[in-house]
């Protein structure tokens, strides 16, 4: 477009930059008050040596990727998933790690699992019912029982505190839930919570990448599931993303199948002993470059630090950047930011609640810090790898073992078609129709 | 045949029909190593030559940002040090080799086709009996020089030069201390041996090697040493005679140890050794032009002497400037002075004795020569070896177009000073060296039928030093080298071309040389030539030079597909270890000694 070369465009440009530092002069106030609280909480802390005596443990992390309809046919989608995972021993003393040599069942090859799905998007019914049976087969658990388990362990929090003598009732069915949610007053969504197809799905499920997502998630999730079950031990499970759950104004139960997983996994690993490390590389926390930017320039680029971001649902002061964005920190959830130095950006890190009241909170200030310096200090050594420095290596890992490649995803769609083909279909009918145009 | 491959331990990676990309998990790789690829399907087993490869880390493109990242980052280490370090290797595609179904062996063939994609690479080394089945067509049958090398290690797979290539001539080139001579002893052994398992075993002649061998350090007698141990062609000689006369006699002339006097031998020596005289008479005009310059003047007088003189040289020596006017002045005196290592040597006699006849005859019935040139001159080197090609060279020409042997004496007074003819021919009274008994088949009449080339040994001389007479310098004219290097198959004549400087050497003895063997050389331009030279394409192979070491070699054969490399025998070891079987050569070959024949009693 020769509209690119002129000058109109650098006017754009100027009317653009004009809007963006509006947005940082509005906001300012607001802004320097956090900075303020962000300043005041924030830990530094020296990183662990790369060779050092520490207690050994195991580690592994989980990406997922795929290709949104790799094929079309009107209105029928063939999307691709995949998932990858990479688990490590670390190696304190030597400075390096040792990879595991694990394989869950569920892998389909030796870093992860690749599956194909075929969905007529425009038929809701249909397109759940195979979600349904795509957890079933891919996370081993009806999502029913999953989803059971997981708002009985709810009901049971609010139960308990509100009545310390009662003895928590035995919740074999859907009713025994509901009257139980009743006494303690925690509000379902729906009282037939087996009725799921109306809501229990992503809003964007309709939309384009809508499903795919979801069933992109459940693959990784099934992943995770899969790895925790397995006979190794991990002190770490790392995700890629956020423990972000979808929950309607005023609820406190999470809308989406896939977040019932989630938290069945946190559920999990919490018995396991295992911390969840959800990693988000761009976060929608609004302005986490100036937060950047300024603590960098008060403690120096390389200084490492974190900073626990409060949360609303605790009692406790809701950042001012923060107010719509309701979701940070997860309702589950607890959200640290960590700077690993200037060269990378800030990452948000979300920790499950439970997890983080077991085994970090603490009364007592002190061993509270001590706590969550020791978790900084591991999880800093394990992002130090000299190819992903600043990032964990393991997500890394499992990102190149699972990445689908445009080229990747041409070679697949072409052999998909190449089959079709021999069983006797047209292949041209896979062809999109503008490129039969000759418009791409 | 099943093949034992070991794990394997690399993928391919990327490649075209000559060059191969791998990726290895296993990084402890040689240059010169063998790697064995393996389809998933298909009964192809390709095999790959590893020249040159590359650290990598799984992962990761650019290794420099890496570093770059070490060096700023203090803290910074690599996850899974051990599994994620790969190699890249960059080699050659040998070729493959295919099961043939009616022989069950494998045959190997230059590269045509590609191995699939991501085939499973295993290590050649870790799988020897694998990769002597994959070679086994490959690795020559007759004289072994030494053993397979991969990368540093040897292997125990003898890799051999078939009798056949021999009068296709054969190239030893490398630096001093890289083991020429080494190679030229192993050569020798093996050549003896051989030469009494087909007397053993009643063989043909085509199937024996007569050597005449130049000892310009005069060490192959005594032997060369390696660590303590020290052993040589008189080691040999010795455990020779107690096989028996006829064993010995086999391979060996009675005084097989030719030197300019006896005087310098040592006592243990002196049975072997015999004080090597020619008659002036046996030389002949080309055998002058073929070893140094001379001007069109001095070659017309030196010609037109030899018409008019049998011992043209003695004439030359004893003319005066003064007599003649038809040359221009001073070409008398310049041709004297040519002449001055002959006429100087104690070798080149004026009488009419002559070793000559014994040594062309006790050749040709397969027999070897140690001729030790320490004491002379490098001309005298020459001028003796060329006589003696030329002289071996006229006689199996005149065999060539001869069917009966009438015919063939005709042949051979053409070719032959006279002298030298007669003896050969048994016209000589005093002469004990006729070609009678070795060329003729039976009687046709009052004539006999002559032998065909074939029937008689292949002989190999070997020139050390090889440029000073087959240099680029060399006169072309009339040269008896020339004509052994073009036409030497022929005649079952070879040049076994020892050099340190390949790039000096003549392109027509090149050209037409069809075994090398390249030791260590010195320099760039030796590598570069030894590679255009090479009868296989070794494009490719200079970083392998560049890291041989005392012994190794890149041995090409035109016959052959592939070069190979090849570690030369350590050979004091390896004579100590071939000893016994020339004590002792029935036994070892489990065949009953024939007795003699008593003639049977007239009824």
């Amino acid at each position: 477009m020769q509209v690119f070369f002129d000058e109109t465009i650098e006017n754009e440009f100027a009317r653009v930059y004009k809007r963006f530092k509006k947005f940082e002069l509005e906001s300012d106030e607001a802004y320097q008050d956090d900075l303020d609280y962000l300043k005041r909480n924030l830990v530094v802390f020296e990183p662990l040596p790369t060779k050092c005596q520490h207690e050994n443990f195991n580690v592994t992390a989980i990406d997922g990727s795929g290709a949104d309809s790799l094929v079309m046919l009107n209105d029928i989608a063939i999307h691709l998933l995949t998932a990858g995972f990479a688990a490590d021993k670390t190696c304190f003393e030597d400075g390096t790690t040792e990879q595991l040599n694990t394989r869950p069942p569920i892998c389909t090859h030796p870093e992860g699992l690749m599956r194909l799905i075929i969905l007529r998007e425009d038929k809701s019914k249909e397109v759940w019912e195979e979600f349904l049976s795509f957890i079933k087969y891919n996370y081993n658990e009806e999502l029913e029982t999953v989803v059971l388990r997981v708002l009985r362990d709810f009901v049971y929090h609010k139960y308990v505190p509100k009545f310390p003598n009662d003895t928590f009732p035995d919740i074999k069915s859907s009713i025994d839930l509901h009257k139980a949610a009743i006494k303690a007053g925690f509000k379902l969504h729906k009282s037939d919570i087996f009725d799921f197809s109306e809501w229990m799905v992503s809003p964007r499920a309709a939309a384009v990448q809508g499903w795919f997502e979801q069933f992109r998630e459940v693959v990784e999730y099934s992943l995770a599931h899969s790895l925790l079950n397995s006979d190794t031990k991990f002190k770490y499970i790392f995700l890629d993303g956020s423990l972000n759950m979808l929950l309607s104004p005023g609820q406190e139960q999470p809308r989406l199948a896939s977040n019932y997983l989630l938290r069945d996994l946190c559920k999990k690993s919490l018995n396991k002993e295992t911390c969840i490390v959800a990693v988000s590389k761009t976060t929608t926390f609004p302005f986490v470059y100036r937060i950047a930017q300024d603590l960098e320039k008060e403690l120096g680029g390389e200084k490492k630090w974190f900073v626990r971001i409060p949360s609303k649902q605790r009692k406790e002061p809701t950042l001012k950047m923060l107010e719509n964005r309701p979701h940070i920190p997860p309702y589950y959830g607890v959200t640290y930011l960590y700077h690993f130095s200037s060269e990378v950006p800030i990452l948000r890190i979300d920790l499950d609640y439970e997890w983080y009241m077991k085994n970090i909170f603490s009364e007592n200030t002190k061993i509270q810090k001590a706590k969550e310096l020791e978790l900084f200090q591991e999880i800093d050594w394990l992002s130090r790898d000299v190819r992903y420095f600043g990032y964990f290596f393991d997500l890394a890992f499992a990102h190149n073992s699972t990445v689908v490649s445009f080229a990747e995803r041409d070679v697949v769609a072409e052999q998909l078609i190449n089959y079709f083909a021999e069983q006797g279909e047209n292949p041209k009918m896979f062809i999109h129709p503008r490129r039969r145009l000759g418009l791409m | 045949m099943s093949l034992q491959l070991s794990e394997p331990i690399g993928v391919l990676a990327e490649g075209d029909i000559s060059f191969l990309k791998i990726v290895c998990s296993d990084i402890r790789f040689e240059i010169g190593e063998i790697l064995i690829i393996k389809p998933p399907t298909g009964k192809k087993m390709y095999m790959f030559r590893i020249m040159n490869y590359e650290n990598i880390l799984r992962n990761i493109q650019d290794l420099s940002a890496i570093a770059a990242n070490f060096l700023k980052n203090r803290e910074a280490y690599i996850a899974r040090v051990e599994s994620e370090k790969l190699v890249k290797v960059h080699g050659l595609l040998m070729g493959y080799s295919e099961l043939d179904a009616d022989s069950n062996k494998w045959i190997f063939k230059k590269p045509r086709s590609l191995p699939p994609h991501f085939s499973a690479v295993h290590r050649g080394a870790d799988c020897p009996e694998a990769l002597e089945l994959l070679l086994e067509k490959e690795i020559g049958q007759d004289l072994e020089i030494g053993k397979l090398l991969i990368g540093t290690k040897t292997l125990d797979l003898p890799i051999k030069i078939d009798i056949e290539s021999l009068p296709m001539h054969v190239q030893v080139a490398g630096t001093t201390g890289a083991g020429k001579s080494f190679f030229m002893l192993t050569f020798i052994t093996s050549a003896l041996k051989n030469n009494i398992v087909r007397f053993i075993k009643q063989e043909e002649m085509k199937k024996r090697v007569s050597v005449f061998m130049i000892d310009v350090h005069d060490e192959y007698m005594r032997g060369l040493r390696h660590e303590d141990k020290r052993y040589g062609l008189i080691d040999i000689a010795d455990a020779t005679i107690k096989a028996g006369n006829e064993v010995y006699d086999s391979i060996f002339a009675d005084k097989f140890y030719l030197t300019r006097d006896l005087s310098g031998v040592s006592k243990e020596m002196q049975k072997y050794a015999q004080p090597i005289r020619i008659r002036r008479e046996d030389l002949s005009v080309s055998d002058i032009t073929s070893v140094m310059t001379v001007t069109d003047q001095m070659l017309g007088y030196m010609s037109m002497k030899a018409v008019t003189n049998e011992d043209w040289v003695t004439a030359i020596e004893k003319e005066s400037e003064a007599e003649v006017t038809s040359f221009v002045k001073g070409t008398i005196s310049a041709v004297k002075r040519r002449l001055y290592p002959i006429t100087r040597s104690s070798i080149f006699t004026e009488n009419k004795y002559s070793d000559l006849a014994e040594i062309v005859y006790n050749i040709e019935r397969g027999c070897f020569y140690n001729f030790s040139t320490a004491l002379l001159s490098s001309t005298e080197q020459f001028i003796v070896i060329t006589m003696l090609a030329r002289t071996l060279l006229s006689i199996r020409q005149s065999l060539l177009s001869s069917t009966k042997w009438s015919q063939f004496k005709d042949q051979v007074y053409q070719r032959l000073p006279k002298t030298i003819a007669s003896e050969l021919l048994g016209d000589n009274p005093s002469s004990k060296f006729s070609l009678k008994e070795l060329y003729t088949a039976d009687k046709d009449g009052s004539d006999y039928r002559m032998k065909t080339i074939d029937k008689l040994p292949v002989i190999m001389l070997t020139i050390e030093e090889a440029p000073s007479i087959l240099g680029s310098q060399m006169s072309k004219e009339g040269n008896v080298f020339i004509d052994i290097s073009r036409q030497g198959r022929k005649f079952n004549i070879g040049m076994l071309l020892i050099t340190q400087n390949i790039s000096s050497m003549e392109h027509i003895i090149l050209a037409n040389t069809n075994t090398e063997l390249n030791l260590m050389l010195g320099n760039e331009i030796e590598i570069r030539q030894a590679i255009i030279n090479a009868s296989n394409n070794i494009a490719g192979y200079e970083h392998e030079f560049k890291v041989l070491s005392r012994g190794e070699a890149i041995f090409t054969n035109s016959l052959r597909n592939i070069p190979l490399p090849v570690k030369v025998s350590n050979v004091p070891l390896y004579i100590e270890n071939e000893l016994p079987f020339f004590t002792n050569p029935y036994q070892k070959l489990n065949v009953k000694k024939a007795r003699e024949k008593t003639k049977a009693p007239i009824l």
